[in-house]
């Protein structure tokens, strides 16, 4: 691991550079073309760059030194002459901030330098712990604490981190002072320095009180069923069993549905579903996949002969519906598939890993045709019958290929393409990021060195600055050698010389996945038979090299090494947070100075203090009840959902700026997506958003899909989580649409067949007693179906029977008209127009309310439907 | 209902409305119209190769087309351009509105970190966008003041964005009760409304009191309050979307461009533009992607290039029409730039120096270049007061660019700005 600093030099360089064209005999062999860098101008001290690691979450690290700025606003906190500063204020003020944390970012058990005999505690909590720790080692490497991070007299992979004079200097020369004369105590008139932290993980935690047992199971069914649970279920929830009854929600095609969103919001290949992306295409045809369109060719032909035949326009509809709906479902069926694995791993409720391990693939009846998977399905329509399959004739010579879970599936690939020069790079860092739970990009984020960023001599091997990442990344992008640029297998062909042969040599294809043009044509560095670029690193993991004679199943043997990896379990977590909790993990802020920087920090480490736990459960086998294997899916998400990340519902009252912010992306409040409310809208309702003129129309996952939030996996990869004020119209413009036919289908049934007034009709009114009576029932039981029961107070009926009120009398006080739906054409403005779909082909409709409270009852149910309670979980 | 009957009620129920933390004070006057300038921040997402745009550079090792053409020029004009692309037109028709600033070091090869570092000014996590910034500080109570198009947005905090996508079904949203599925032409006249009007205010106030209760409970998380916040100044909004009806377009503009390519640019700015008309946004941020190319490069940047200059171009034109060009401030920018060099696939790698363009109207500021380059695409360092390129002098980098657009907009010295410092020098670039 490398460790570089950057440093603003009191006179920067404005040097004008000079490039040579040289041909480099070096490693890289006679032919290959690098550009030199000379500089006219050198000085003393160059710019250099520091990373700190490394193992942090999603957002990584960057380091700014300490500035003129920063210093100076450290002054009142330095020791200075006449002012007494304690260790543990030190610690917390000014050394963890300024350099331990910079430090324990590599220095820490599995992070860079976690194999070092230098280890710290990567947290702002764990000042004392992280003294001892620096004591002892001092004690048994003495003045390394200087040495080391100055490359003084010693080495120190992570480089030169600070000079003799540096506020870092000084902070790390005080801290050593300190280990020879602990100051414990400072004699003061009046005040004791706080020394401890409200920040505390801890006790930022006791300020919270979690949903009880009946409340976070209701929460946790709306999420993972998309329902309410029932009065009767909820009396049976208790503490000891609300493990055990959340895990019964992960069933049925409502759970499938959260997994899969969840799982495409992190990986994205539902971008293959649409019409401008289609998956078809990323297959690049028949060349590969043999039968790809062997069911979409007969029916474009069965369109073309009706055409020709002149047939009805009516029948050439038909087919054309027909061929239209085929190509959707197997673009569909494609993006899918990684997820359906995922979907298919847990449900069966495998180990994790298998997602990354399993050597099949999943497949319905349409790609079955594509991948010519030659499985039998009972109905070779149904698009929603997945089953476990491999591709062997499917493929083109028939080549079996090494399946390897999501990490060769066609649509992961071709969603995260490579080029010639990225040589799968791009891969590797996403398999770390989405697997493993490590940002590259992450690690490294701070000012680079021009030089560094301008060199072509192979930098990513050769300069430190760039290999400090690339030593992490390029060993995997190795082991997904066998895959081509757009995801097919050893898609490739070359020249293999052989004297044997009449002509010196034979052109063969299939055999690798290196480019001819650019790098094999020059037989330099590249060898007949390489399966990788000479180069690069060599494929590997971690430190270890893929063995030789794994080279052609290399990827399946990253993935073995990359579950074994204990940062599997923790990678785990963090791809399964954001949909569990609708948000990323907090970021580790980097900047002291930053405003609220405190709060961030804290956030941070009661993210990381839970990401933390739910991994090490989640690999004991000790998550969820804890009677299943480890690295069992539904345990983790039980483990997640029961805790105070999930379940906080309330706060105590003294919560200051920083808890504020600390705990500001914690348990109840997060904003529904389109699809779950969707799921709850139909749960509750008995139908989705209809358009007016076609009932299977959704609008709210269609026409406003991405005002709300949505994504298309393609250039909107980030949903809206924060009600806008598009957002809130389109939520005023569903509910006032759907109430109409809502109410008039409810009071068009009988009593015993409705969902949302099964207790009341259109004949209670307010005006008797007995009619109050039967109304205020009705609101409480709705307001307990849409809001949940704990919301329907004796407050918030009689708010709605107000409601309810208010909107008759102003019906009976304007002579509204009692038709359900009018157009009063001798108005000159529209204000009394009500729109609504009526069945008046049909005397038993109910199209007129003469008692006038149908219209009331649509309007209550718009003021529960567009509520903070519908909206939010 | 409109905010300030809104907030009457709440006051009158003894409750504050919740607000954000930072910058949008509750005793501000709500603002209901912005016509101040519009800002629209352009971002060629992947990378972009200026030196076969704004910094050409006549060498056939770092540009084919150096074989046989070099760097042209306009009368007139310091700005030079390569023959490339759709450059030709696009800069004589434009260089006059352009300041053309080169030899910005973006210090990262890395696009993530890259992206951040130009349309934040800082490498680093966390600080907001300069249309967050400017949407924050000059429409803070605006329900369209921060318009994005994807790309990086991050906020902050201080702002919301709406993130606009197909706008097809734009009219329905801003009259929610309104029913609009038939045919004006027709002969069918049916009921304009889903809900009688004063029924609609009836149950409006219904949900704000509602709103209110919600608002009052004690121990709320700071979720909760954040959210019920955020509801809140989302539903006051509703009712000050109304203006977008007579600036929305009967017709969304093509998505194919005049060279036949799918170019949604043109649509995100032709909303951008009707929400500005209708007073509702400070600023917008467009996308266009395609120019990471590291394979293929001279065909591939070029379809990217032209791309965007067809965008930009109906910008322009749609703004004129409009009658609001005088007021557009157009940024144009990238991640970083390209290698002065190809790569063994025909592309071009990431080069970590770049070049940004700010358009705007009858300026003084424009119609220059600022910043340069080496032959070999190293930057130079300038001069901050002359701007002349000097030794040791200051070298360019993103934060001087949002330094910058915060100037010209008036709000380099507002609290929220001063959250979010650059610390960069100043270049007298305006």
């Amino acid at each position: 691991m490398v460790m570089y600093k950057s440093l603003q030099m009191p006179t920067t360089s404005n040097a004008a550079v000079s490039y040579n064209y040289t041909k480099s005999s070096g490693i890289l062999g006679e032919q290959y073309m690098v550009w030199r860098l000379s500089l006219m101008q050198f000085l003393p001290a160059l710019l250099m760059v520091v990373l700190t690691a490394c193992d942090a979450p999603e957002g990584g690290i960057s380091v700014t030194p300490p500035s003129d700025s920063q210093a100076s606003s450290d002054d009142d906190n330095r020791s200075q002459e006449g002012l007494c500063e304690t260790d543990t204020a030190f610690m917390a003020n000014r050394a963890w901030p300024n350099v331990l944390s910079q430090c324990a970012s590599c220095h820490h058990d599995g992070g860079l330098a976690g194999q070092t005999a230098f280890i710290l505690e990567n947290s702002q909590s764990a000042l004392e712990a992280n003294y001892a720790a620096m004591n002892a080692y001092n004690n048994g490497y003495p003045n390394w604490l200087l040495d080391k991070p100055m490359a003084r007299n010693v080495s120190h992979d992570g480089g030169v981190i600070f000079q003799d004079g540096d506020d870092s200097f000084v902070i790390m020369s005080d801290l050593l002072a300190r280990f020879d004369t602990p100051i414990t105590s400072c004699e003061t008139d009046n005040n004791e320095t706080n020394n401890t932290s409200s920040l505390d993980t801890a006790n930022l935690l006791s300020k919270l009180t979690l949903a009880s047992p009946s409340q976070s199971f209701r929460q946790a069914a709306l999420l993972l069923a998309g329902r309410l649970p029932n009065e009767a279920e909820l009396a049976l929830i208790t503490e000891d069993n609300l493990k055990t009854h959340i895990r019964d929600l992960m069933s049925g095609p409502e759970f499938e549905a959260f997994l899969m969103e969840a799982a495409n919001d992190q990986l994205l290949t539902l971008k293959w579903a649409g019409s401008r992306t289609p998956g078809l295409s990323a297959l690049n045809g028949e060349h590969f996949y043999p039968q790809v369109n062997s069911r979409i060719s007969p029916l474009e032909e069965a369109v073309t002969q009706l055409q020709e035949q002149g047939s009805s326009d009516e029948v050439i509809q038909a087919a054309q519906y027909t061929l239209w709906e085929t190509i959707k479902q197997t673009n569909l069926a494609l993006a899918q598939e990684p997820l359906r694995l995922i979907n298919h791993v847990v449900k069966m409720e495998r180990p994790y890993s298998e997602v990354l391990t399993a050597n099949y693939i999943l497949v319905n009846p349409y790609i079955n045709d594509v991948f010519d998977t030659k499985l039998s399905f009972v109905d070779n329509q149904d698009a929603q019958d997945w089953q476990a399959a491999q591709i062997n004739s499917g493929y083109r010579n028939g080549a079996n290929l090494p399946h390897t879970g999501i990490l060769s599936s066609p649509m992961f690939l071709a969603r995260y393409p490579s080029t010639d020069t990225n040589r799968n790079r791009a891969r590797a860092r996403w398999s770390y990021y989405f697997f493993l739970g490590v940002d590259i990009e992450g690690l490294a984020v701070r000012p680079m060195n021009s030089d560094s960023l301008q060199d072509v001599d192979n930098p990513t091997l050769n300069n430190p600055d760039c290999a400090v990442c690339h030593e992490i990344m390029d060993p995997v992008a190795g082991a997904f050698q066998n895959w081509g640029n757009d995801g097919q297998f050893r898609d490739q062909c070359g020249w293999f010389p052989d004297s044997a042969h009449a002509d010196g040599g034979e052109w063969l294809c299939d055999l690798d996945a290196l480019p001819w043009v650019g790098y094999k044509e020059f037989f330099d560095p590249y060898v007949a038979g390489d399966l990788w670029y000479r180069d690069m690193r060599k494929p590997g993991f971690n430190g270890v090299l893929q063995p030789t004679n794994q080279e052609d199943s290399s990827l399946n043997w990253l993935a073995q090494q990359m579950v074994q990896d204990p940062r599997f379990a923790s990678g785990t977590v963090k791809f399964w947070f954001k949909g569990v909790f609708a948000r990323k993990p907090a970021p580790l802020p980097n900047n002291p100075d930053d405003a609220q920087f405190s709060g961030f920090m804290a956030a941070y480490e009661v993210d990381n203090y839970y990401i933390s736990e739910f991994a090490s459960a989640f690999a004991s086998g000790s998550a969820g009840t804890a009677s299943h294997a480890s690295f069992n899916l539904k345990d983790l998400l039980v483990d997640m959902l029961v805790s105070p990340l999930f379940r906080a519902q309330k706060a105590s009252q003294t919560l200051n700026q920083d808890e504020k912010v600390a705990l500001s992306q914690i348990g109840f409040g997060r904003l529904l997506s389109p699809e779950q409310l969707n799921r709850k809208l139909t749960a509750l309702l008995g139908t989705h958003w209809r358009h007016v003129w076609n009932e299977e129309q959704n609008q709210l996952l269609q026409d406003f899909y991405g005002f709300y939030g949505g994504i298309d996996s393609d250039g909107v990869t980030e949903r809206n989580t924060r009600l806008n004020t598009l957002m809130a119209t389109v939520v005023e413009r569903y509910s006032s649409e759907m109430v109409c036919r809502v109410v008039i289908d409810e009071f068009e049934k009988p009593a015993s067949q409705r969902l949302l007034l099964p207790n009341v009709s259109l004949t209670d009114t307010p005006q008797s007693g007995a009619g109050s009576a039967a109304i205020k029932l009705a609101l409480q039981d709705l307001i307990g179906r849409l809001w949940g029961s704990d919301y329907a107070s004796q407050i918030e009926v009689d708010a709605a029977f107000s409601l309810l009120v208010n909107l008759r009398d102003e019906r009976l006080q304007n002579n509204a008209t009692a038709v359900l739906a009018t157009n009063n054409d001798q108005d000159i403005n529209d204000n009394n127009d009500e729109f609504c779909q009526l069945d008046w082909q049909n005397p038993n409709a109910l199209v007129e309310d003469t008692n006038q409270m149908a219209r009331p009852w649509m309007g209550v149910l718009m003021y529960l439907i567009s509520d903070y309670k519908m909206l939010y979980l | 209902m409109l905010r300030r009957d809104f907030i009457k009620t709440l006051a009158a129920a003894g409750l504050c409305a919740g607000q954000p933390w930072v910058g949008r004070s509750a005793q501000a006057a709500p603002l209901t119209s912005y016509d101040g300038k519009f800002f629209v921040s352009i971002s060629a997402d992947g990378g972009w190769d200026v030196t076969s745009l704004c910094d050409p550079k006549a060498n056939s090792s770092i540009n084919h087309w150096a074989n046989g053409q070099g760097v042209q020029s306009i009368n007139n004009s310091p700005i030079q351009y390569a023959p490339f692309a759709h450059n030709q037109s696009f800069f004589q028709k434009h260089h006059e509105k352009m300041l053309v600033i080169n030899g910005i070091d973006c210090q990262t090869n890395a696009h993530e970190a890259g992206v951040r570092h130009i349309w934040s000014g800082r490498l680093a996590h966390g600080y907001p966008t300069f249309s967050a910034m400017a949407a924050a500080i000059l429409g803070p109570n605006l329900p369209l003041a921060y318009i994005s198009n994807g790309g990086y947005k991050e906020t902050a905090g201080i702002t919301q964005y709406t993130l606009m996508q197909d706008p097809t079904s734009l009219k329905k949203l801003v009259f929610p009760n309104q029913f609009l599925d038939y045919d004006p032409d027709g002969s069918w006249d049916p009921a304009k409304q889903y809900h009688r009007s004063g029924a609609m205010n009836i149950i409006q106030q219904a949900k704000m009191a509602r709103l209110a209760r919600l608002q009052g409970q004690s121990q709320l998380t700071p979720k909760q309050v954040n959210s019920l916040a955020d509801m809140f100044n989302a539903r006051v909004g509703v009712d000050q979307l109304a203006p977008l009806a007579q600036t929305l377009p009967e017709e969304l503009v093509s998505n194919i461009d005049k060279d036949g390519e799918w170019n949604p640019l043109m649509r995100q700015g032709q909303i951008a533009l009707a929400a500005y008309e209708a007073g509702l946004c400070v600023a917008s941020d467009l996308t266009m992607w395609g120019f990471d190319t590291h394979s293929n490069h001279d065909v591939e940047q070029t379809t990217a290039l032209q791309r965007l200059q067809n965008g930009i171009d109906y910008l322009w034109d749609e703004a004129t029409r409009r009658g609001i060009d005088d007021k557009l401030v157009v940024l144009i920018s990238s991640d970083f730039g390209r290698t002065p060099l190809y790569n063994d696939g025909a592309g071009k790698d990431h080069w970590p120096i770049t070049s940004t363009i700010i358009m705007s109207q009858g300026e003084t500021w424009t119609n220059k270049v600022v910043g340069a380059t080496t032959s070999e695409h190293t930057a130079l360092s300038i001069d901050p007061a002359t701007l002349a390129l000097k030794e040791n002098g200051v070298r360019l980098q993103p934060k001087h660019i949002q330094q910058a657009m915060r100037q010209l907009a008036g709000i380099d010295g507002h609290e929220i700005s001063q959250l979010f410092p650059l610390e960069a020098e100043d270049i007298q670039f305006f």
